[in-house]
Protein backbone atom coordinates (compact mmCIF):
# COMPACT_ATOMS: atom_id res chain seq x y z
CA UNK A 1 0.00 0.00 0.00
CA UNK A 2 2.73 2.53 0.87
CA UNK A 3 4.30 1.40 -2.42
CA UNK A 4 1.69 2.21 -4.26
CA UNK A 5 1.62 5.59 -2.79
CA UNK A 6 4.88 6.08 -3.29
CA UNK A 7 4.74 5.44 -6.93
CA UNK A 8 1.61 7.79 -7.27
CA UNK A 9 3.63 10.46 -5.74
CA UNK A 10 6.00 10.03 -8.20
CA UNK A 11 3.93 10.82 -10.69
CA UNK A 12 4.75 7.15 -12.85
CA UNK A 13 1.91 5.84 -14.30
CA UNK A 14 0.99 2.08 -13.80
CA UNK A 15 -0.31 0.91 -17.04
CA UNK A 16 2.20 0.02 -19.68
CA UNK A 17 2.90 2.14 -22.56
CA UNK A 18 1.35 5.18 -20.57
CA UNK A 19 4.66 6.68 -19.01
CA UNK A 20 4.99 10.41 -21.08
CA UNK A 21 8.30 11.17 -19.27
CA UNK A 22 10.29 8.45 -21.34
CA UNK A 23 11.86 6.67 -18.09
CA UNK A 24 11.87 3.22 -18.24
CA UNK A 25 11.27 1.61 -14.54
CA UNK A 26 13.52 -1.25 -14.06
CA UNK A 27 12.25 -4.54 -13.25
CA UNK A 28 11.93 -5.42 -9.59
CA UNK A 29 12.69 -9.23 -10.13
CA UNK A 30 13.85 -11.39 -12.17
CA UNK A 31 11.98 -13.72 -14.29
CA UNK A 32 13.32 -17.80 -13.72
CA UNK A 33 14.78 -17.57 -17.39
CA UNK A 34 18.18 -15.97 -17.97
CA UNK A 35 17.46 -12.53 -19.83
CA UNK A 36 19.54 -13.13 -22.92
CA UNK A 37 17.35 -16.21 -23.05
CA UNK A 38 14.18 -14.71 -23.08
CA UNK A 39 15.23 -11.76 -25.27
CA UNK A 40 16.19 -14.24 -27.83
CA UNK A 41 13.23 -16.14 -27.27
CA UNK A 42 11.09 -12.74 -27.59
CA UNK A 43 12.53 -11.79 -30.81
CA UNK A 44 12.36 -15.07 -32.23
CA UNK A 45 8.49 -15.45 -31.42
CA UNK A 46 7.16 -12.24 -31.64
CA UNK A 47 9.54 -10.22 -33.29
CA UNK A 48 10.13 -8.52 -30.51
CA UNK A 49 12.36 -7.77 -27.39
CA UNK A 50 10.51 -8.45 -24.16
CA UNK A 51 9.96 -5.44 -21.72
CA UNK A 52 10.32 -4.65 -18.16
CA UNK A 53 7.74 -5.68 -15.25
CA UNK A 54 5.94 -2.80 -13.40
CA UNK A 55 3.32 -3.77 -10.98
CA UNK A 56 -0.02 -2.28 -11.99
CA UNK A 57 -2.85 -0.52 -9.68
CA UNK A 58 -4.94 -0.10 -12.18
CA UNK A 59 -6.46 -2.98 -14.03
CA UNK A 60 -7.76 -3.11 -17.56
CA UNK A 61 -10.22 -4.84 -19.19
CA UNK A 62 -10.39 -5.59 -22.65
CA UNK A 63 -14.14 -5.49 -24.30
CA UNK A 64 -13.05 -7.49 -27.68
CA UNK A 65 -14.99 -8.85 -30.91
CA UNK A 66 -18.07 -10.86 -30.12
CA UNK A 67 -19.29 -10.57 -26.19
CA UNK A 68 -20.00 -13.84 -26.00
CA UNK A 69 -23.06 -15.13 -23.51
CA UNK A 70 -25.41 -17.69 -22.88
CA UNK A 71 -24.25 -19.49 -26.11
CA UNK A 72 -20.57 -20.42 -27.47
CA UNK A 73 -20.35 -19.26 -30.49
CA UNK A 74 -18.25 -21.10 -33.60
CA UNK A 75 -14.40 -20.86 -32.93
CA UNK A 76 -13.85 -18.61 -36.21
CA UNK A 77 -15.32 -15.62 -33.60
CA UNK A 78 -12.74 -13.78 -31.74
CA UNK A 79 -14.79 -13.41 -28.56
CA UNK A 80 -15.05 -11.59 -25.04
CA UNK A 81 -16.81 -14.42 -22.88
CA UNK A 82 -19.27 -13.43 -20.10
CA UNK A 83 -17.29 -16.11 -17.27
CA UNK A 84 -14.05 -14.49 -18.02
CA UNK A 85 -14.79 -10.96 -17.11
CA UNK A 86 -17.57 -10.95 -14.32
CA UNK A 87 -14.89 -12.63 -12.34
CA UNK A 88 -12.21 -10.32 -13.25
CA UNK A 89 -14.55 -7.30 -12.13
CA UNK A 90 -15.47 -9.01 -8.88
CA UNK A 91 -11.75 -9.29 -7.95
CA UNK A 92 -11.24 -5.56 -9.22
CA UNK A 93 -13.94 -4.34 -6.72
CA UNK A 94 -12.33 -6.69 -4.23
CA UNK A 95 -8.47 -6.59 -4.34
CA UNK A 96 -7.68 -3.59 -2.02
CA UNK A 97 -4.11 -3.45 -4.23
CA UNK A 98 -6.28 -2.45 -7.27
CA UNK A 99 -6.94 1.16 -7.48
CA UNK A 100 -8.85 1.60 -10.41
CA UNK A 101 -10.35 0.44 -13.57
CA UNK A 102 -10.01 1.08 -17.01
CA UNK A 103 -12.46 -0.54 -19.64
CA UNK A 104 -11.21 -0.74 -23.72
CA UNK A 105 -13.96 -1.45 -26.01
CA UNK A 106 -13.50 -3.09 -29.48
CA UNK A 107 -16.44 -4.65 -30.09
CA UNK A 108 -19.33 -5.52 -32.89
CA UNK A 109 -21.75 -6.49 -30.73
CA UNK A 110 -23.07 -9.72 -29.01
CA UNK A 111 -25.02 -11.74 -26.61
CA UNK A 112 -28.14 -8.85 -24.96
CA UNK A 113 -27.77 -10.15 -21.85
CA UNK A 114 -24.48 -10.46 -21.41
CA UNK A 115 -23.23 -7.61 -22.47
CA UNK A 116 -26.11 -5.80 -20.37
CA UNK A 117 -24.65 -8.12 -17.07
CA UNK A 118 -21.11 -6.62 -17.83
CA UNK A 119 -22.33 -3.22 -18.55
CA UNK A 120 -24.17 -3.33 -14.67
CA UNK A 121 -21.18 -4.81 -13.44
CA UNK A 122 -19.18 -2.21 -14.53
CA UNK A 123 -21.09 0.62 -12.92
CA UNK A 124 -21.37 -1.29 -10.16
CA UNK A 125 -18.02 -1.35 -9.50
CA UNK A 126 -17.20 1.58 -7.05
CA UNK A 127 -13.24 2.26 -7.51
CA UNK A 128 -12.92 5.07 -10.37
CA UNK A 129 -13.84 3.22 -13.57
CA UNK A 130 -13.04 5.04 -17.45
CA UNK A 131 -14.04 3.17 -21.08
CA UNK A 132 -12.30 3.87 -24.35
CA UNK A 133 -13.64 3.20 -27.57
CA UNK A 134 -11.02 1.99 -29.60
CA UNK A 135 -11.64 1.03 -33.17
CA UNK A 136 -15.73 0.25 -32.26
CA UNK A 137 -18.01 -0.28 -29.82
CA UNK A 138 -20.86 -0.82 -31.64
CA UNK A 139 -24.58 -2.84 -30.12
CA UNK A 140 -24.39 -4.16 -27.03
CA UNK A 141 -21.06 -2.07 -26.95
CA UNK A 142 -22.86 1.13 -26.29
CA UNK A 143 -24.35 0.22 -23.08
CA UNK A 144 -20.54 -1.04 -21.81
CA UNK A 145 -19.01 1.76 -22.62
CA UNK A 146 -21.48 4.01 -20.80
CA UNK A 147 -21.62 2.27 -18.09
CA UNK A 148 -18.01 3.72 -16.62
CA UNK A 149 -17.98 6.82 -14.52
CA UNK A 150 -16.26 8.64 -17.80
CA UNK A 151 -16.77 7.55 -21.16
CA UNK A 152 -14.16 8.26 -23.92
CA UNK A 153 -13.65 7.80 -27.97
CA UNK A 154 -10.68 8.02 -30.27
CA UNK A 155 -11.10 9.95 -32.77
CA UNK A 156 -10.94 6.89 -35.26
CA UNK A 157 -13.59 5.13 -33.46
CA UNK A 158 -17.08 4.10 -34.60
CA UNK A 159 -20.29 3.09 -32.80
CA UNK A 160 -23.14 1.98 -34.52
CA UNK A 161 -26.85 2.86 -33.32
CA UNK A 162 -28.96 0.04 -34.31
CA UNK A 163 -32.23 -1.38 -33.01
CA UNK A 164 -32.08 -5.14 -31.72
CA UNK A 165 -33.34 -7.76 -33.68
CA UNK A 166 -34.03 -11.66 -33.81
CA UNK A 167 -32.19 -14.14 -36.29
CA UNK A 168 -33.00 -17.52 -36.57
CA UNK A 169 -36.96 -19.00 -36.56
CA UNK A 170 -38.90 -16.11 -35.15
CA UNK A 171 -42.78 -16.58 -34.57
CA UNK A 172 -44.78 -14.39 -36.41
CA UNK A 173 -46.88 -13.34 -33.51
CA UNK A 174 -47.37 -10.06 -31.73
CA UNK A 175 -46.13 -11.09 -28.69
CA UNK A 176 -42.51 -11.55 -30.44
CA UNK A 177 -42.73 -7.95 -31.00
CA UNK A 178 -43.66 -6.98 -27.67
CA UNK A 179 -40.37 -9.09 -26.32
CA UNK A 180 -38.52 -7.44 -28.73
CA UNK A 181 -39.75 -4.29 -27.78
CA UNK A 182 -39.20 -4.96 -23.97
CA UNK A 183 -35.02 -5.79 -24.80
CA UNK A 184 -34.81 -2.44 -26.79
CA UNK A 185 -36.28 -0.49 -23.72
CA UNK A 186 -33.68 -2.69 -21.37
CA UNK A 187 -30.91 -1.53 -23.35
CA UNK A 188 -32.37 1.97 -24.16
CA UNK A 189 -32.78 2.67 -20.54
CA UNK A 190 -29.07 1.73 -19.62
CA UNK A 191 -27.80 4.26 -21.83
CA UNK A 192 -29.84 7.04 -21.45
CA UNK A 193 -29.21 6.45 -17.43
CA UNK A 194 -25.74 5.86 -17.71
CA UNK A 195 -25.29 9.11 -20.25
CA UNK A 196 -26.49 12.67 -21.55
CA UNK A 197 -28.55 11.25 -24.25
CA UNK A 198 -32.23 11.52 -23.83
CA UNK A 199 -34.53 8.54 -24.91
CA UNK A 200 -35.73 9.91 -27.57
CA UNK A 201 -32.35 11.23 -29.52
CA UNK A 202 -31.14 7.74 -28.86
CA UNK A 203 -34.13 5.91 -30.40
CA UNK A 204 -33.95 8.92 -33.53
CA UNK A 205 -30.37 7.56 -34.21
CA UNK A 206 -31.23 4.00 -33.64
CA UNK A 207 -34.15 4.50 -36.25
CA UNK A 208 -32.60 6.52 -38.52
CA UNK A 209 -33.30 5.21 -42.67
CA UNK A 210 -30.90 5.68 -45.56
CA UNK A 211 -27.59 6.02 -43.29
CA UNK A 212 -26.39 2.31 -43.48
CA UNK A 213 -26.62 -0.19 -46.55
CA UNK A 214 -28.22 -3.39 -44.59
CA UNK A 215 -29.67 -1.84 -41.66
CA UNK A 216 -31.45 0.98 -40.10
CA UNK A 217 -29.43 3.11 -37.39
CA UNK A 218 -26.89 5.51 -37.55
CA UNK A 219 -23.11 5.57 -37.30
CA UNK A 220 -21.19 7.85 -34.56
CA UNK A 221 -17.46 8.15 -35.69
CA UNK A 222 -15.49 9.70 -32.53
CA UNK A 223 -17.14 13.14 -32.34
CA UNK A 224 -20.34 12.64 -32.84
CA UNK A 225 -20.52 10.23 -29.98
CA UNK A 226 -19.64 13.03 -28.01
CA UNK A 227 -21.61 15.84 -30.13
CA UNK A 228 -24.70 13.12 -29.24
CA UNK A 229 -23.56 13.11 -26.15
CA UNK A 230 -23.50 9.48 -25.79
CA UNK A 231 -19.80 9.49 -24.40
CA UNK A 232 -18.59 12.19 -22.37
CA UNK A 233 -15.21 13.26 -24.27
CA UNK A 234 -12.92 12.68 -27.30
CA UNK A 235 -9.82 10.69 -25.77
CA UNK A 236 -7.40 7.84 -26.13
CA UNK A 237 -5.34 5.67 -23.17
CA UNK A 238 -3.28 8.64 -21.97
CA UNK A 239 -6.42 10.80 -21.05
CA UNK A 240 -8.39 7.74 -19.66
CA UNK A 241 -5.40 7.27 -17.71
CA UNK A 242 -5.07 11.01 -16.37
CA UNK A 243 -8.58 10.93 -15.19
CA UNK A 244 -8.34 7.49 -13.32
CA UNK A 245 -5.22 8.88 -11.50
CA UNK A 246 -6.65 11.92 -10.69
CA UNK A 247 -9.93 10.04 -9.52
CA UNK A 248 -7.18 7.77 -7.36
CA UNK A 249 -6.00 10.73 -5.76
CA UNK A 250 -9.14 12.46 -4.99
CA UNK A 251 -10.13 9.42 -3.39
CA UNK A 252 -7.22 9.56 -0.97
CA UNK A 253 -6.71 8.20 1.77
CA UNK A 254 -7.58 5.12 -1.20
CA UNK A 255 -8.85 2.41 1.26
CA UNK A 256 -11.12 4.48 2.77
CA UNK A 257 -14.48 2.99 1.20
CA UNK A 258 -17.15 2.49 3.86
CA UNK A 259 -16.52 5.14 5.69
CA UNK A 260 -18.78 7.83 3.85
CA UNK A 261 -18.49 7.21 0.46
CA UNK A 262 -21.95 8.30 0.05
CA UNK A 263 -21.23 11.47 1.69
CA UNK A 264 -18.65 12.44 -0.29
CA UNK A 265 -20.65 11.85 -3.37
CA UNK A 266 -21.84 15.08 -5.42
CA UNK B 1 -30.34 -12.74 -28.02
CA UNK B 2 -27.52 -11.76 -30.16
CA UNK B 3 -27.24 -8.09 -31.11
CA UNK B 4 -24.02 -7.16 -33.27
CA UNK B 5 -23.30 -5.05 -36.25
CA UNK B 6 -22.16 -8.74 -38.19
CA UNK B 7 -24.71 -10.40 -39.66
CA UNK B 8 -25.97 -14.36 -38.04
CA UNK B 9 -24.55 -16.11 -41.09
CA UNK B 10 -21.09 -14.53 -40.84
CA UNK B 11 -20.93 -15.31 -36.92
CA UNK B 12 -22.58 -18.98 -37.46
CA UNK B 13 -20.52 -19.27 -40.70
CA UNK B 14 -18.33 -22.57 -39.56
CA UNK B 15 -19.42 -24.62 -36.48
CA UNK B 16 -17.13 -27.15 -37.40
CA UNK B 17 -13.67 -25.16 -36.40
CA UNK B 18 -12.51 -26.64 -32.72
CA UNK B 19 -12.94 -24.55 -30.09
CA UNK B 20 -10.07 -23.61 -28.20
CA UNK B 21 -8.23 -25.51 -25.44
CA UNK B 22 -8.62 -22.77 -22.31
CA UNK B 23 -6.39 -23.60 -19.37
CA UNK B 24 -5.38 -21.77 -15.78
CA UNK B 25 -1.51 -21.49 -14.82
CA UNK B 26 -1.13 -19.44 -11.22
CA UNK B 27 -4.37 -18.15 -11.04
CA UNK B 28 -4.58 -16.76 -14.47
CA UNK B 29 -6.58 -18.08 -17.88
CA UNK B 30 -4.73 -18.74 -21.31
CA UNK B 31 -5.98 -19.48 -24.29
CA UNK B 32 -3.66 -22.13 -25.86
CA UNK B 33 -3.17 -24.52 -28.95
CA UNK B 34 -1.51 -28.29 -29.03
CA UNK B 35 1.66 -28.43 -30.71
CA UNK B 36 2.11 -31.60 -32.57
CA UNK B 37 4.24 -32.79 -29.33
CA UNK B 38 1.37 -32.11 -26.59
CA UNK B 39 2.97 -29.13 -25.70
CA UNK B 40 0.25 -26.18 -25.26
CA UNK B 41 1.37 -22.77 -26.79
CA UNK B 42 -0.07 -19.74 -25.40
CA UNK B 43 -2.78 -17.94 -28.46
CA UNK B 44 -3.91 -15.26 -25.89
CA UNK B 45 -3.69 -14.45 -21.53
CA UNK B 46 -6.43 -13.66 -20.21
CA UNK B 47 -6.14 -11.27 -17.33
CA UNK B 48 -7.27 -7.67 -15.94
CA UNK B 49 -3.63 -6.97 -14.27
CA UNK B 50 -2.00 -5.12 -17.49
CA UNK B 51 1.50 -6.07 -15.85
CA UNK B 52 0.57 -9.95 -16.45
CA UNK B 53 0.90 -8.89 -20.33
CA UNK B 54 4.84 -8.03 -19.62
CA UNK B 55 5.46 -11.22 -18.37
CA UNK B 56 8.20 -12.48 -20.90
CA UNK B 57 7.29 -16.05 -19.99
CA UNK B 58 3.55 -15.13 -20.54
CA UNK B 59 3.42 -13.63 -24.53
CA UNK B 60 1.63 -15.34 -26.71
CA UNK B 61 3.83 -17.98 -29.06
CA UNK B 62 5.40 -19.04 -25.83
CA UNK B 63 4.76 -22.39 -24.47
CA UNK B 64 3.55 -22.93 -21.29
Amino acid sequence: MRELNRRRASGSSQCAGTDSNGEQEQPQTQPETPPAQTQMDAIREMGSPAIPEVPSNIHCLSIIGQIEGHMLLPSQNKTTKYEHVIPQLVAVEQNPETEGLVVLLNTVGGDVEAGLAIAEMISGVSKPTVSVVLGGGHSIGIPIAVAAERAFITETATMTVHPIRLSGLVLGVPQTYEYLDKMQDRVVRFVVNHSGITDKEYRRLMFRTGELARDIGTVLVGRDAVEERLIDDVGNLSTAMGYVNARIDEENPPFSKGEGTEEEAP
Amino acid sequence: MLWSIYPAEVIFGDPSATPPEEVSVAGRTFIVSRLPDGGRRIERLISSDPSDYLRPEWTPGKQL
